[in-house]
């Protein structure tokens, strides 16, 4: 390898990859291009686009994108000269529709199932809280009975037995790290 | 006199007598130490699990020699492997593989944790480190609590321990060594950004063990002791920090060497270390429901346990090899003994959630979103939904293949798409969290606080804009007008745009939550500033450290959408002499020049940054962008010139050079603010120590002021 570099330092001929040489479009086709370019998959990197990545196969796909681009074709027939050549794959961003549904729509539905979840949730405290006029205290560090998880024995039938809504009763432990924790939450 | 060594070694192995000339003494002892660890770790986890299922707390002295044990052999193990490398031992298989007499002294003790099978026994180390660290802390702890937790902890020991003793072993023993070997991964030993990065990460990974311990030993004995809330938060804030480090980190590096322009691809690698911060960071915030309201507790346990099987499955993507990344060069074949794993790692969580969940009863519910707990359960919410964003794109190119046998691809336009409006809602989520009050907002109150942030970050959108328009590059002169720059503003601006007003809004909610209670002290004791927020803020550590954790996270995000958003390229073919334009700078091609290091060769091109104000910065050499080419690889590994500056930096990437026509090409950026990302670290390592720095010793004071702090309004 060093060999190889000393001798190509000495005859010149450098690391040049084959580079086509088309120079940047004006500016606002050379934007499309890097945007398009931004979409396509590099074929011989690691996830990177062809936009990002410095390899000579890279810019040589940047280049037909330049060409295509020149030739005045839309976004989606030089999409499509990609996908015949390389594959679905080339595309970074899958395009919607079977499968890839999910993909897309997952995140969201997830996000609203949530917030249904959480509202529901909010709804019906307030619903029960009108009904048995039992306001909670907002801290329920400085009233007595707060801590019956962590009672050691505290039997875990009699817990399952009580549903959410009542709290269980049991005197609080005497644990040293208890204290402790009920001091830093002082504040 | 190293020819005659070398002649020796060849002579005395061709007579089979290699076993004589050097004993595997440093094979041997380390593959025996991995052993005793493996042992040591079984034992514990049988131990602690038999015995705490059964509550016969007098086995624990026991449980915690034999942790003290693993950690002491898996330590000295890693001890040994270093001392072979440095005495390039390459009868050691590991050494072998990795070892190179050429590599400087420094990345030959990194090269440890270059390829899969050290990095692995690093692991071993580190996660005696972290058993011993929590073993001792609470050594005087009573038995109930410790033996489940130390058992949970100590199986999963004996997990790694068993990848180190078989799939992974390092220690193999080569028979005929040779006299020299490649040396590590050229892209590992390119930046000194690689001797701490993988560190980082390591401890933010194995970390998550001990909150994974401490959430399935209460769940295995059916209750969460309020006494192990804190010890819960603390021992989950250490290891998210380190991954907090470890990901910055790993970005920064990124950016320094790989030479594309950016800190952030979306790799597989990459969102595997993100997943398990994002559920981190969410089970920090759900904790503090759980402390005060003593609601959520599931739901928190849940993101503890999450956290750990995100990192286990996050290991399996860095080392099985399944994906395609700029981290392949840690492929192995261990990917079988991680699925099987992973698969009992995930039944084991979701058995113990289901079977014991119930056992853990909630106290309060939620009475309106428009709360404290509220806003912190739709910013978990948002984070699970990033986590989910995360996972599925991640592995939906195997779901495809596997379902349909098509490849696909599902890079950075997918991620950003989806990703960036949730993080954009995590930041304006920063900024009302804080405003709302524990229970229920008065929404009077909530309206007058809500006035000066919110037109401050209103106000900052017509500076930021105006300035956009002024510097707008890509149109030139022609369409310089505002319909025309209204008309061609992207998506990503006007996000970028939406990113500091809100950025402001929060910056200025949490500078007055901090400053508040210290302005408060001020008047009523009349301290100075310093005297009266360093008080203050020792008072409510957490909240405090919190707040300066968020200033650094917010610094991140706007770090990000200004350098994405507002950056500047180009890129040319000069001659020698000849210069390219990038924003405001011109950049002059001076010349090739190359040298000679012991581990590789390199090509630079010489350049002069100019500045518009006329200043010049030269770049020669070694600190020029540069090819650098190394023994073991075919293909140059460029590395960018980077010119850090506070509010911007210039980077240049040498893609061509061509010596005898004296030409080079250049891909050149201005990044504004990037640099951000980084400098947040600092902030990030604060605030977590204030939160982490133990109260004890100021009890004492707080009891006797009690009665002021409660009465400052800033407390909640």
């Amino acid at each position: 390898m060093t060999l190889a570099l000393v001798v190509s330092l000495i005859l010149g001929q450098g690391y040049a990859p084959q580079r086509q040489g088309l120079d940047p479009l004006e500016a606002e086709k050379e934007a499309r291009v890097m945007r398009l370019g931004k979409q396509l998959r590099c074929a011989v990197c690691q996830g990177v686009s062809i936009a990002d990545s410095p390899a000579s196969m890279a810019r040589a796909q940047l280049d037909k994108v330049r060409e295509l681009v020149a030739e005045g074709k839309s976004d989606d027939e030089i999409y499509a000269y990609f996908v015949e050549r390389y594959g679905e794959w080339v595309l970074l961003q899958p395009t919607g529709g079977g499968l890839n549904t999910v993909l897309w729509l997952g995140p969201v539905a997830l996000l609203v199932i949530g917030l249904v979840v959480i509202v529901a949730q909010s709804r019906r405290k307030a619903a029960a809280g009108a009904t048995q006029q039992t306001p909670t205290p907002a801290s329920g560090l400085d009233s007595a009975p707060a801590a019956p998880a962590g009672v050691p024995d505290a039997s875990p039938a009699a817990a399952a037995g009580a549903p959410d809504a009542t709290p269980a009763v049991a005197p609080p432990t005497d644990d040293a790290l208890l204290a402790q924790v009920r001091a830093d939450l002082e504040k | 006199m190293q020819l005659r060594g070398i002649k020796r070694l060849r002579y005395g192995s061709s007579l089979g007598l290699d076993f004589v000339m050097r004993p595997p003494v440093n094979s041997t002892l380390g593959y025996g130490l991995v052993l005793a660890g493996l042992a040591f770790a079984a034992f514990a986890a049988v131990v602690g699990l038999v015995t705490g299922l059964t509550r016969r707390e007098n086995a624990l002295p026991w449980v915690q020699r034999a942790i003290y044990g693993f950690a002491a052999s898996m330590i000295l193990s890693n001890v040994v492997m270093v001392k072979a490398l440095l005495e390039h031992d390459f009868s050691v298989k590991y050494v072998s593989l990795v070892g190179s007499k050429a590599t400087p002294t420094i990345f030959t003790i990194v090269s440890l944790w270059s390829a899969l099978e050290g990095s692995i026994l690093f692991w071993g180390a580190i996660m005696g480190g972290y058993l011993i660290a929590f073993t001792w802390t609470y050594r005087n702890e009573h038995g109930r609590y410790m033996q489940l937790s130390l058992g949970v902890m100590a199986a999963v020991a004996t997990f790694f321990a068993f990848l180190i003793a078989g799939p992974a072993n390092p220690w193999g023993h080569i028979p005929n060594p040779a006299s020299d070997g490649p040396g590590p991964n050229p892209l590992l030993q390119n930046h000194a950004l690689m001797i701490i990065h993988p560190p980082m990460l390591y401890l933010g990974y194995v970390g998550m063990t001990v909150p994974f311990g401490i959430a399935a030993g209460a769940l295995l004995r059916g209750e969460l002791g309020d006494a192990w809330l804190v010890p819960l938060r603390k021992w989950t804030l250490v290891p998210w920090l380190f991954l907090s480090i470890g990901i910055i980190l790993g970005s920064w590096w990124a950016y320094a060497v790989l030479g594309w322009g950016g800190y952030w691809a979306w790799d597989p690698v990459e969102n595997a270390s993100f997943m398990p911060w994002l559920t981190a960071t969410a089970f920090m915030h759900s904790t503090m429901v759980l402390e005060r309201k003593k609601s959520l507790k599931l739901w928190t346990i849940a993101l503890a346990l999450g956290s750990f099987v995100l990192t286990i499955i996050g290991t399996f993507m860095t080392r099985s090899g399944v994906f395609n990344s700029v981290h392949a060069f840690t492929q192995s074949d261990i990917g079988p003994t991680f699925l099987i794993f992973i698969a009992i790692v995930l039944v084991f969580s979701v058995l113990l959630l289901t079977v014991r969940g119930h056992l853990l009863i909630a106290e309060s519910h939620l009475e309106t979103v428009w709360s404290r707990e509220g806003s912190i359960l739709v910013n978990n919410l948002v984070f699970v939904a990033l986590t989910f964003t995360v996972l599925l794109g991640t592995l939906f190119p195997l779901v495809t293949e596997a379902l349909q046998d098509k490849k696909i691809s599902v890079g950075e336009p997918y991620f950003n798409t989806m990703a960036l409006p949730l993080g954009l809602l995590t930041l304006f989520l920063m900024g009302v969290g804080p405003m709302l009050p524990w229970g229920k907002a008065d929404p009077k109150v909530l309206k007058q606080q809500a006035y000066i942030p919110g037109g401050l970050g209103l106000a900052t959108l017509v500076p930021v804009f105006f300035w956009r328009y002024a510097v707008w590059e890509p149109f030139g002169t022609t369409t310089k007008s505002l319909g025309a720059f209204l008309a061609h503003m992207t998506s990503g601006d006007w996000m970028a745009l939406a990113t500091f007003g809100v950025a402001v809004f929060v910056t200025v909610v949490t500078l007055r939550e901090m400053f508040l209670p210290a302005q408060q002290r001020m008047v009523e004791t009349k301290e100075s500033l310093f005297t009266a927020l360093v008080v203050s803020a020792s008072r409510a550590r957490r909240r405090f450290g919190g707040y300066v954790v968020h200033l650094g996270i917010v610094a991140i995000i706007v770090a990000i959408a200004a350098s994405s958003a507002y950056k500047v390229a180009a890129e040319r073919t000069v001659k020698v002499g000849d210069s390219l334009k990038v924003g405001q700078y011109t950049i002059r091609f001076d010349g090739l020049a190359n040298g000679r290091e012991p581990h590789r060769d390199w090509v630079a091109a010489n350049l002069t940054v100019i500045g518009a104000d006329g200043s010049e910065y030269k770049h020669v050499g070694a600190d020029a962008p540069r090819m650098n080419y190394y023994e073991r690889s075919n293909d140059p590994i460029g590395s960018p010139l980077v010119q850090e500056m506070v509010w911007r930096d210039i980077y240049v990437s040498l893609r061509t050079y061509d010596p005898k026509a004296q030409t080079a090409t250049f891909n050149a950026w201005v990044f504004p603010l990037v640099g951000w990302i980084w400098y947040a670290i600092p902030l990030l390592v604060l605030g977590t120590l204030i939160a982490l720095w133990p109260q004890r010793k100021t009890i004492a004071v707080v009891k006797a002021d009690a009665p002021a702090a409660a009465a400052a309004p800033g407390t909640p």
